[in-house]
Order: C-alpha cells, then structure tokens, then sequence
C-alpha cells in the first residue's frame, strides 16, 4: 500500500504559508564530493543486445551531464554458466555483444570492473513471471483543480508471485504546422528591385515541400512510477494512473500515442525504486523523511563499506500502446505549442535598401532568420517566424512506424 | 460600640510616634491608685475597662478592636490598678502603661521607662538580631527599615515580657485561601533572608520560629504566587491570613515560584513553570503556551517553529512522560506544534523533571513533564479568556456546592479557516485546518479527610491541504482521583487514568484507492500512592501503579464501492506495565538530605499475538523468520523489566547555596515508530514485544545552587551525562503504517548525551527574568554486523536533537502599574541534517546521493521576540478585568531554517530551504478576566 505517497502529496507551510511564503530555493554546492559509480542495468526478457548504463556521481552544482564511465569491464554470468560480455557504445552505455533475454529458472549476475580497477558483484537475480498488460484506458479528471486525461493501466490477471510493478512510458505525439501555407518565395529568384503593379505575381512562389506540415515528437517518462499488489482486493493492477496530462497540454492538439512499458520486479528491486522515488518527493512537515544512502543489490568485491549506486534488475516486461487525441474528450482544442500570434507584415513594394519593413527587410528574415512565407495581400506579404511555419524546425518530420492515424 | 472620642485617638497615635522620646519625662508620673472592690464576671475586657474607669478617676486609651473580643471573669477587691491590669491583660497580647491618671494600652510592645542600653545603634541591632543579645523591640525597628514591599501593615506577634531573654519564638496560623476558604496546604513558609522555613500540612496550619524583632514573613506557592509580610515578634503567637489569587497585577515573571526552592529541594534538575508569569512573555499568534515558555530553561528544546514534542537533556520526544492531571496526554500540541494543547488559562502548574525523576513516576526515558489543572474557585463564579488572531479561549469557573464542590470549563477553537480561505493562493483555498481542546473538571471535598477531584480532556486537529486528502487526529483522557487522610502521619491517593490517542487519514482522490486508515492507542492506569510521615528525618512515599496498553496499530478500509483497497487490520498489540515504588526523603542533619528512590518496574507483551522468530546470524527480514509462534488471549509473551533507582542527595554550603548530585536508572516499554527527522502526528506507538527491547538509560547530575539578595537572584550550574540503550531507528524508506515486521526496518542503538546548564534568574523587581545557557550533546550509534542495519559505518554521529549551544533571554521590564515590556531571545546551533555528497543521473532523473547521516546542520537559529502588556483600568463598575498584549515575534526577520530538501522536479534536483516564520509576526490579543 502506497500509503506513504498520498501523505507525502500533502505540503505542508500552511498557516506559515497563509502570511508568508515559508520555502525557498537555494542553490546546491557540494560541502564534501563522494566519487561512486552509479550502475543503471535492467535485462528483461525482450530478446536483444541488453543495455546496462555507468556512470559516476558529479558535484551538485555542476549541470547535467555526468561523467560517463567508459572503460569498464561488464559481463553478466548466469547459473547456466552463460557469460555475456558487453561493450560500450557511447556515453556511458554498453550493449552486449549478443541478443540474449532472460529467462525464467535462471539466475543472473552482473559483474563490473570499473575503470579504477574496483570489482563489483550482484547478488542473484531471477526473471519473475511475466504479467501482460490488459488495457490502457484514459479518463477525463479534475486533479487538485486541474482538468486533464488520465493514462490508467490495467494489468492481466497475474499469478501469486508477481506483486511488484514499475511502469516507464514514451509518449509520441503528431504535430500540426499551425501556419502552414502551400507555397514559399523562391529565394532564387529573388529580385532586389522592380515589382509588377499591386506585386502581383511577385515574388516568385515555389510550392512547400510537405514534410513541414506534420511532425512528430517523443518524451520519455522521468520519474520513477512504481506500485504493488500488496494490500489490495484484486490480483491485478487495475486503474494505476501512469500519466497526468493536463486540459491545455499541446500534446493533445493532434494525435497522441503512447507506450507503457511494465515491469515486473523483485521485492527488492521495487523497494529500491520506491526509496529513491520518496527521497526525491515532495517534502513537508508531516514526512520530513530521513534521508539516507540507498543500498541496491551491488557491492563492491571484499570491502562492503564502499558505497555503489544502482540495482541490477532481471524484470519482465511487456507494453501496450494507446492513441487519442483531444477530440475524445469533451475540452476545448489545445493552443499550439508556440504563440503564434506574432504575423508580421511587409512592404514588398519598398526597394530601399534602408526602408523599414521592407523588401531587404523580408529577403534577411526568410534567409536568415528562417521565416516562412504566409501570403499577400497585394505588395504586404505575410510572414511567420520558423516554428509557426515549419514543425520540422523542432520535430521529426519521419514519421514513426508504430504510428495509426 | 464604644466611641472613643477622636481627640483621644490622635492622642494615642501621636504618643504611639513620639513615645519613645518623651519616655524619660515620664518616668515619674507613674504611680498606683487603691481598688476597694470591682466586680468584673461576665464581661468584655471593654466592659471591664468602662467598670475601672467608674471606679477609679483613670482614662483609658486604647484601640476598640483590641478590646471587644476578650472576656473578664474576675472580681477584685482591695488591690492596686496595676494588679487589675496584670490579671486582665495576661491572657492577652495587651501591655499598659499609667502616667498621671490616663492609663495608655499598646498591644505588643511594652512601653518602657527606660531606654534600652544600644538603643541608638539599634540598625545595627536589627541586622545582628538573631546573634545579639536581647534587643527590646522597638517602634522605631520597622519604621527605619525601608520596605519595597507595597503592603505596608505590619503585625504585632505576641505579647512582650521584660523577663524574656529568647531569641526566638514560635509562630503558628492557619492559611486560608480568601475565596473558598479551603486550608492552603504546601505552602511554604520562611523569614526573608534567612533559612528558616516551614511549610502548612493538610490542613493549612503552619508553625515556624522566628527570631525577636522585625522579620518579614513570606509564603510562596505556585498557584497563590508569593506574599510578605512584615512582621514584629515580641512572643509567642498566632497569625492566621488568608491568600488570594492575585492574577489581575502585572505579575513579575517568575519561574520557580517557590522562593528558595531551588536551593534547598533534594532533587536536582527540576523546572517548575510559573503559569501566571507567562503572559508577560511575547506570544506566537496570541497564544499564551505553558510549554513553549519551558523551552527557554535549559535542557528542554523543540526541533524547531512548528515541531512536535520537546526533547529533554537530549532525549527523544517520545522520552517524556507527560501528564495531565495525572493522565498520560500523547501528542499535547495544535496546528503540527505551533500551538500547546494545552490550555493556558486552565493550567496550575508544570514540573519537568530532567534529572531526578521521583520513583512514582516511569515508563519514559528522559524525563517528566507533569501538568497540573488549576484548584477551581469554589466560592463564585468566575472566568478567563482571550481573543487572538487564530484563536479564541475561555475558562470558566462554577461553584456547585459552594465552598466544596465547583466545576472548571476550558474550551479553545480556532478561526484559522477563514484564514486560510481568504488566501490568494488557489492551494491554499482548497486547505482546511481547524482545532479545538476542551477541559472539564470537578473538585469535591466531600470532609476535611475526603476529596475527589475528576478531569476529562479531549483535543481535536482536522486539516486537509490536498483535496483528496483529510488527516485527523486527538486526544482524549480522564482522571479520577480520590485523596484521603487517614491521620497527621499517613495520607493516601487512588487514580484511576486512561489516555487515548488516535489518528486518521481518509484519502478520496479521483482513483480506486481511497481509503480510511486508522491508529490508535489506548491506556488505562491504577495508582495507589501512600504518604507516610515517620518522622521528622524520614517521609515515605509508597504505592503501586499498574497500566494497561492496548493498541490498534492500523486498519486500513476502502472507501466506496469501486476502492480496490483491501479491508485489513493489523491485530491488536496489548501490554501489562506495572510498577512498584518507595521513596525516603532523608534528612540526614540540617545541611544532608537524601531522597532515596527504587522503582521497580516490569512489562509484560500479552497476546493475542503471533511474532516471527527469526534466524540468528543474518540480517531480519522477512525471509529469514524461521517460525511464527501463535499466542493466545492475554498469554505473556515476553517480560521485561528490573529495578530503578532514583536517588539524589542536597547538601548545604551555606543557607543560600548547596551542592546537589543524582542518579536515575529509567526503562521505557512503549515506542514512537518515526523515519521522519522531527516527529509528525501520524507516527504511531508501539509496545516492545518478542522482537524489540526496551530503552535503557542511566543518567548522572551534579549541580551547584546558589541564592543571594534575598533570593532575588538565583544561579545554577548543572551537568549530566546520560547513557542509553536500545533507542530506535529505522532503514532509510522504511514503512512503518500498517507494517506486520517492523522489526526487519529496526535499528536499536546506543546513545550517550552529556551537558552543562547554567541558569541565572532575577526573580523580582521592575526589571526581571533569567538568562539560560546549555551546551549539550547528544551521540548515537547504530552498528550491526550486518552492512544494511549500519549507519555511518557504526560509528557515533550527532542525534536529530543534537543543538548544543543554546542561550535564552527573557525579561520583562514593568513600566508603570499598567504598561510592561517584554522580551525573548534565543540562539541555538542548527540542528543536523543529512547533506548530499554528490548527484547522479539514474533513469533520465538526477538524484542525489546521501552519505553520512547528520553530517552538517542548518544554519544558527537565532529569534528575537517583543511585546508589550496593557493593562485595563481598574474601575470596579467594569465587567471584566482585561489587558490587551501585543506582541512581535521574530522582529529581527530572520529566515531561520526549519529544514532543507531535495526535490525532484522535471529531471533535476532542486534544493530547498523552509522555514516557518520568516519574517516579523505581529500580534494583538485581547484577554479578559471576570
């Protein structure tokens, strides 16, 4: 039971916060650096090159980008005496050098060497039974005062020893050029002086290639969703809400698809995940939790002491994908992405090199700035800025395979 | 009545002043006059007096009061004025005097014809009057000594004989209290300035010695306050008063009320909290906290603004026993520990016993904090209350039968809704808090051997600052209390108490998992205390005590048809606590006394239960249990317990200082289960059973005290070191709600804390209050052979409650009658915290990694408080007596940290700092009293 979690929703500054506001940001430095090695390895039953991520930890106030361990040796032995080698990629990631899937029955263990000759060992880890999941169903719901579409899963029915599930999701979504115009000024054809009466004819228009109108965009789920059967009435999970998203999300504007991913762990395993999620929470008066080391399943070789971050989890997995789209629901059309309330207007018929707003004016913001050309009425042409006019300037315009209109 | 012509008054007044000056020129004129009969049966001595002015052609001048009262049964004959007067006046404190034919009464003094050989070094003699040798008592003694004290009367104690040479003499009275008449007992009683004290019994009666002269006699208890009075001893005699509850002066603030108390209690390590003395300190939001007052002395600190529970000469907040009325009160704070629940107006006494802890009491680490209702008003009706910002108050008082039976109403509630829904911010108008406490009390005195006395108290606390969330929780106890003396020597008290404290959470979210969880405990205890005076060196205290626990440490059920949640209890936790307790106050001689104590305490897990055992050699969990062991109803499971010994010893350096050392062993059978770094109301208790052990502690103070000018001021030294075993912890994300093997997340460790406090106090005068200081500790260690019931590698690191350095301020300066200023301030070292060594990226999100637990602190918390009392006019034709307090706290704005996080948000850790009162809280409060 989840217990904690809802308590933890609660924040608590409340009279304080009444009169005051009672809790500020700070800027994070390290008093004293501790270099670990943090270890991200989940096999699952998928067959393929299995991946297992290292890095190492970095000082708080440095950005986002960890140091990668690269030189490490990482094989996963198993209890049918299989041994996989993996090799590294790139930033940190290690791909074995052959398909594999785990299986059930087996015990598998991951060994690394890193790059400052420390060995570490897991403890044996077994594939749990596979749970497929039923459906993924939405819900239009009200959230704290906030309206939004609710992802919920729904698992199969599962044997006993299948308790504890971590979901991941990606979620793709179509994107609609909102000021997509057929045509654009065909720059090679470009002239600095003379125009037909009323501009009509000029500039010269070439038609738009299509793959500026529809566009497609993946996130990947960042925060750890974890639950387990403990303690309820069913043997499945059922409704277990995965992604929130809210009435005005741009997501929504056109077709949206998303993937979840189910897990399949071990007690342990779930339990690892469910600390560093409750550590990383919101945080208030009521649990002002102990914060602590978070030991997984990894040690160091003859030295228990040292510190190792990560758990290396043997998960089954299986994932289902849903599609919808605003128009499901009964809300309005979300905003696009951008504002694209900024048309801008220009005088074609103004040569001087030194007019404002005109034709040298136009010729720098299409070729420069990227614009896109909306029509004209007479000699004002129409612009827009490149993201109004072109989704491709900040999405993929390949379409996914998985993808159904 | 008599009519004593005025002019004969002024006559009497002037000789009174001026009589020792014209004694010389008068020494002739005395002579004696012949009485043939005078036939005085059955009169009044003023009846007498009228008959021997018919026969003789003496007047007599003198004060009708004196008079009108003492009966003559005599008749003389053939005999002088003088022998009449010898005979009448002897049983009465009356002395006369004769010049020419006018026959002059003093009362008291003798009127001496001559002057006494250092008669004109008589300051002098004043100051050595015990030690000198005989002294006459003189008019002048008093009128030269320059009295701060506002009540100028003076009484006159016995009667003076010119052939005394003593000392010393004997007073007794009775002290009664001036509204409901009731005998005052535990008064005590002393002569300023020197050790001679006394105390009333049972029934208000008081016997005390004090030397010849001028003496200033005071009494001073907790609810009546202090009072003097100045006395003139010439023999013998009675002084009989009554006090009142003088509430409606600006009080002094006075800490240890009791005058000398300090110096001269057995115990060491004992703060007593004046009540009324508080509202002369600034307040937090109007409200007046009996506790929060506490916090100031040394050796008793909050985790922080906003914190639950008090930590005691570095215990942990579930170390202190608390009582109310005699009834343990689990969780006494509002609003998660801004407000006490206790109420302010209703509140007699508290005692915190930090060091000795009297054999009577146990069950708790660290110390007890003893919480005493006022004695009711038996003889009218009456009230008090207060109207803050948040909240608002009210206490009445109501005589059922008068003098011997009344009833006391408390109620408080807050407002604070309103508050909350006037706020701009969207969450915040979602969030709901509200509290409320009531008290009521009845005292009876059913004879002068019998009284009972019933309390019964309930608090409440709802709030909700997530819509889908609502959390619960309150208190709810009584008290019956039956006393009797059975003679002068033997005195008796049965109690009969029982707590309960519970807590809920409903959770209603737009997904099928609401739930109603639910935790409560319960306790039900029999006290029998018995008081024996052996004799003048030794004073018994005896009994038993036995306390029932019984737990129900979480249901969880499903709300509504689509919940998913399953039904589940946790099953009942049930547990035997009793104790066997005798204790001696020893007087040694007059500077040793020692007050042994043994306690012998014992606690019994009783079923229906079923505990795992688990495998030795390995860490527990619930794969290592090798077997569940059933038990049935009320079948032990496991006993616990042993002998604790409470000793402490007082020894005199001088009348005004003494050296004081102690010893206490206490063993704690009940836990508060917490991850949380400061206690939260919805941690629960738990009992120890076959898995987890009791706390131990053993604690050792030494202190110097020492009183000077009067005891006006007071200063302390104390130092303690205390050991500990088998305090609790927990992994890191533990679950402890509704967890079946909460031994497998246990870490029982040692801990040792140690400190000095040093307390001075000005107890009196326009500008009073105290500075304490404290440095202290507090280790733990939690080591194990197995890697993951290990912190900090098993070595000791600083506890949650590690603050040492702390100092406080408090004064108040009193301006005029009506206007007085107060003042607060605080420093205190950080409190540890747990700080990240590092980040890293794990599954797309950054974390951060933790090492060491409570390696760094917050920042230095420091706050300054000011406030200022105003009084109402005294008219009588007002209704109510009122003042209105306005008070600033944390004027200096400082942001003090409560805590600092790290959150996840969006990928990335962000850090945070919370505090609860960050910048200047103005106040108004409006009090009043009928």
């Amino acid at each position: 039971m989840k217990l904690k979690t809802y308590c933890k929703t609660i924040i608590l500054c409340l009279l304080a916060n009444v009169i005051y506001n009672c809790t500020e940001p700070f800027a994070l430095v390290t008093e004293s650096f501790e270099d670990v090695l943090v270890v991200e390895a989940t096999i699952t039953n998928e067959l393929k090159n299995q991946e297992i991520k290292l890095s190492r930890t970095f000082k708080l106030e440095e950005g986002s980008v960890p140091v990668y361990e690269t030189n490490a040796n990482v094989s996963i032995i198993t209890s049918v005496n299989e041994t996989y080698t993996f090799s590294h990629i790139e930033n940190g990631l290690y791909k074995s050098n052959q398909e594999f899937q785990a299986q059930e029955g087996v015990s598998y263990m991951l060994k690394i060497k890193d790059s400052k000759g420390d060995e570490y060992m897991s403890t044996d880890e077994f594939l749990p039974s596979s749970v497929a999941i039923e459906e993924i169903n939405t819900k239009l719901i009200n959230i704290e005062g906030e309206l939004g579409v609710q992802v919920l899963v729904d698992s199969e029915d599962t044997s006993n020893d299948a308790n504890y599930f971590r979901y991941e999701y990606e979620e793709t979504y179509k994107i609609e050029t909102e000021l997509f115009y057929r045509y654009d000024i065909d720059l090679d054809n470009w002239k600095e002086q003379g125009t037909q009466p009323f501009c009509a004819g000029d500039p010269e228009l070439i038609a738009r290639p299509e793959n500026q109108k529809t566009c497609y965009s993946t996130n990947y789920s960042n925060d750890i969703i974890v639950t387990s059967l403990n303690g309820l009435d069913e043997s499945k999970v059922s409704e277990f809400p995965v992604r929130f998203i809210p009435v005005s999300s741009h997501v929504l504007r056109d077709r949206y698809s998303i993937l979840v991913k189910q897990y399949i762990q071990s007690a342990d395993a779930n339990n690892f995940y469910k600390v560093l999620e409750e550590l990383g929470g919101d945080k208030n008066l009521l649990t002002d939790n102990q914060p602590g080391f978070v030991k997984g399943n990894i040690s160091l070789k003859d030295n228990d002491n040292k510190k190792v971050i990560g758990f290396f989890d043997v998960s089954s997995i299986t994932t289902k994908r849903v599609f919808f789209d605003y128009s499901e629901f009964e809300i309005d059309k979300p905003e696009y992405i951008y504002n694209c309330d900024d048309l801008r207007t220009l005088n074609y018929a103004a040569t001087d090199p030194n007019a404002e707003n005109g034709r040298a004016y136009l010729f720098w913001l299409l070729s420069v700035k990227g614009y896109k050309y909306y029509g004209q009425d007479a000699c004002d042409v129409f612009v827009v800025p490149p993201h109004c006019g072109d989704c491709s300037t900040f999405a993929s315009n390949e379409k996914p395979i998985f993808w159904e209109d | 009545m008599i009519n004593i012509p005025l002019k004969k008054m002024a006559f009497f007044k002037a000789i009174k002043i001026t009589l020792v000056f014209t004694l010389i020129s008068l020494k002739s004129l005395g002579q004696s006059q012949e009485i043939k009969t005078l036939n005085l049966n059955n009169s009044t001595l003023y009846e007498a007096i009228l008959k021997i002015e018919k026969a003789t052609n003496y007047t007599f001048y003198f004060e009708n009061d004196w008079v009108n009262n003492v009966s003559v049964n005599e008749n003389f004959s053939n005999t002088t004025i003088k022998d009449v007067l010898e005979s009448i006046l002897a049983e009465t404190p009356l002395n006369y005097f004769i010049i020419d034919s006018k026959v002059i009464l003093t009362k008291n003094s003798v009127v001496r014809d001559y002057l006494p050989e250092n008669y004109f070094k008589v300051e002098e003699a004043v100051a050595k009057a015990p030690n000198e040798e005989e002294v006459a008592v003189l008019q002048k003694q008093y009128t030269s000594t320059n009295l701060n004290s506002n009540k100028n009367k003076v009484f006159y104690i016995g009667k003076e004989n010119k052939n005394s040479s003593k000392k010393y003499f004997e007073l007794s009275g009775v002290i009664t209290d001036v509204k409901t008449l009731k005998p005052i007992e535990n008064l005590s009683v002393f002569i300023s300035g020197t050790s001679i004290n006394s105390t009333t019994n049972n029934n208000g009666f008081y016997k005390i010695k004090v030397p010849k002269g001028y003496s200033v006699l005071e009494t001073s208890s907790l609810s009546y306050g202090k009072t003097k009075k100045q006395i003139v001893v010439y023999g013998n005699g009675v002084l009989n008063f009554k006090l009142i509850e003088d509430t409606n002066a600006l009080d002094e603030v006075v800490i240890n009320s009791s005058k000398n108390e300090n110096v001269k209690s057995v115990e060491v390590g004992v703060t007593s909290i004046d009540v009324k003395g508080i509202k002369n300190i600034p307040l937090v939001l109007g409200e007046r906290d009996v506790l929060k007052v506490a916090t100031t002395m040394p050796g008793i600190k909050t985790a922080g603004e906003g914190a639950l529970g008090y930590s005691v000469r570095g215990g942990k907040v579930d170390q202190n026993l608390m009582l109310f009325d005699g009834a343990a009160i689990y969780n006494p704070s509002h609003f998660f520990g801004v407000f006490s629940a206790v109420n302010p107006f209703a509140t007699g006494s508290v005692d915190i016993y930090k060091g000795s802890i009297p054999a009577e009491y146990g069950g708790k680490l660290s110390s007890v904090i003893n919480i005493s209702t006022k004695e009711i008003n038996k003889k009218e009706f009456s009230g008090e209350g207060n109207i803050g910002p948040v909240t608002g108050n009210l206490m009445l008082e109501v005589p059922v039968v008068k003098e011997k039976a009344a009833l006391l109403v408390g109620v408080r509630a807050t407002y604070s809704d309103w508050v909350l829904k006037a706020a701009k911010n969207k969450n915040l108008q979602n969030s709901t808090a509200s509290f409320y406490d009531a008290l009521i009390k009845y005292e009876h005195k059913i004879d002068d051997k019998n009284t009972i006395q019933a309390t019964g108290y309930f608090s409440n606390d709802r709030f909700s600052i997530t819509s889908d969330s609502v959390f619960d929780y309150g208190n709810k106890l009584g008290s019956l209390k039956w006393n009797h003396v059975f003679n002068d020597k033997n005195s008796a008290s049965l109690q009969l108490a029982t707590s309960e404290y519970k807590f809920n959470i409903i959770y209603e979210g737009n997904f099928n998992r609401n739930f109603d969880f639910g935790y409560k405990i319960n306790e039900t205890q029999v006290k029998l205390k018995a008081r024996y005076l052996h004799n003048k060196k030794h004073k018994f205290t005896y009994g038993l005590s036995s306390k029932l626990y019984a737990i129900n440490p979480g249901e969880i059920r499903p709300i509504g048809p689509e919940s998913i949640i399953t039904k589940e209890t946790v099953s009942k936790e049930k547990g035997l606590e009793s104790a066997l307790f005798l204790s001696d106050i020893f007087k040694v001689n007059d500077a040793l006394s020692l007050d042994f104590g043994i306690r012998l305490s014992t606690f019994t897990a009783l079923g229906k239960s079923s505990q795992n055992i688990y495998a030795a050699n390995v860490p527990k969990s619930e794969e290592s249990v090798i077997e569940v062991k059933q038990y049935n109803n009320n079948e032990f499971i496991k006993t616990y317990g042993g002998p604790e010994v409470r000793l402490s010893a007082r020894y005199f350096l001088s009348p005004t200082s003494s050296i004081k050392a102690s010893f206490n062993n206490t063993i704690q059978y009940s836990h508060l289960l917490s991850t949380n770094t400061t206690a939260s109301p919805i941690d629960s208790w738990k009992l120890s059973d076959l898995n987890i052990e009791p706390q131990r502690a053993q604690q050792v103070s030494l202190g110097i005290f020492k009183n000077s000018e009067n005891d006006v001021y007071e200063v302390s030294l104390e130092g303690y070191y205390k050991k500990m075993k088998n305090l609790l912890d927990f992994k890191v994300g533990a679950n402890l709600l509704l967890n079946k093997t909460i031994e497998t997340e246990l870490l029982q460790g040692d801990g040792k804390a140690y400190g000095l406090e040093f307390l001075l106090k000005k107890k009196e005068g326009r500008l009073n209050g105290w500075l304490a200081y404290s440095y202290s500790r507090t280790l733990v260690k939690l080591d194990s052979e197995f890697l993951t019931n290990r912190v900090n590698n098993g070595a000791y690191f600083a506890a949650n409650q590690d603050r040492p350095h702390d100092v406080n301020l408090v004064s108040n300066y009193k301006l005029t009658k009506r206007f007085s200023f107060s003042m607060n301030f605080n420093y205190q070292s950080g409190r540890p915290i747990t700080y990240p060594v590092g980040k890293y990226i794990h599954n797309n999100t950054e974390h951060v990694l933790y090492s060491d637990r409570n390696k760094f602190r917050v920042p230095d918390y420091y706050r300054l408080d000011l406030g200022v009392n105003i009084e109402g006019n005294h008219k009588n034709q007002k209704l109510a007596h009122s003042f209105w307090n306005i008070s600033v706290y944390n004027v200096l704005g400082r942001n003090n940290p409560y805590s600092v996080f790290f959150v996840n948000e969006d990928g990335q850790i962000k850090g945070y700092k919370s505090s609860i009162f960050s910048v200047p809280v103005p106040t108004i409060t409006y009090n009043f009293k009928f």
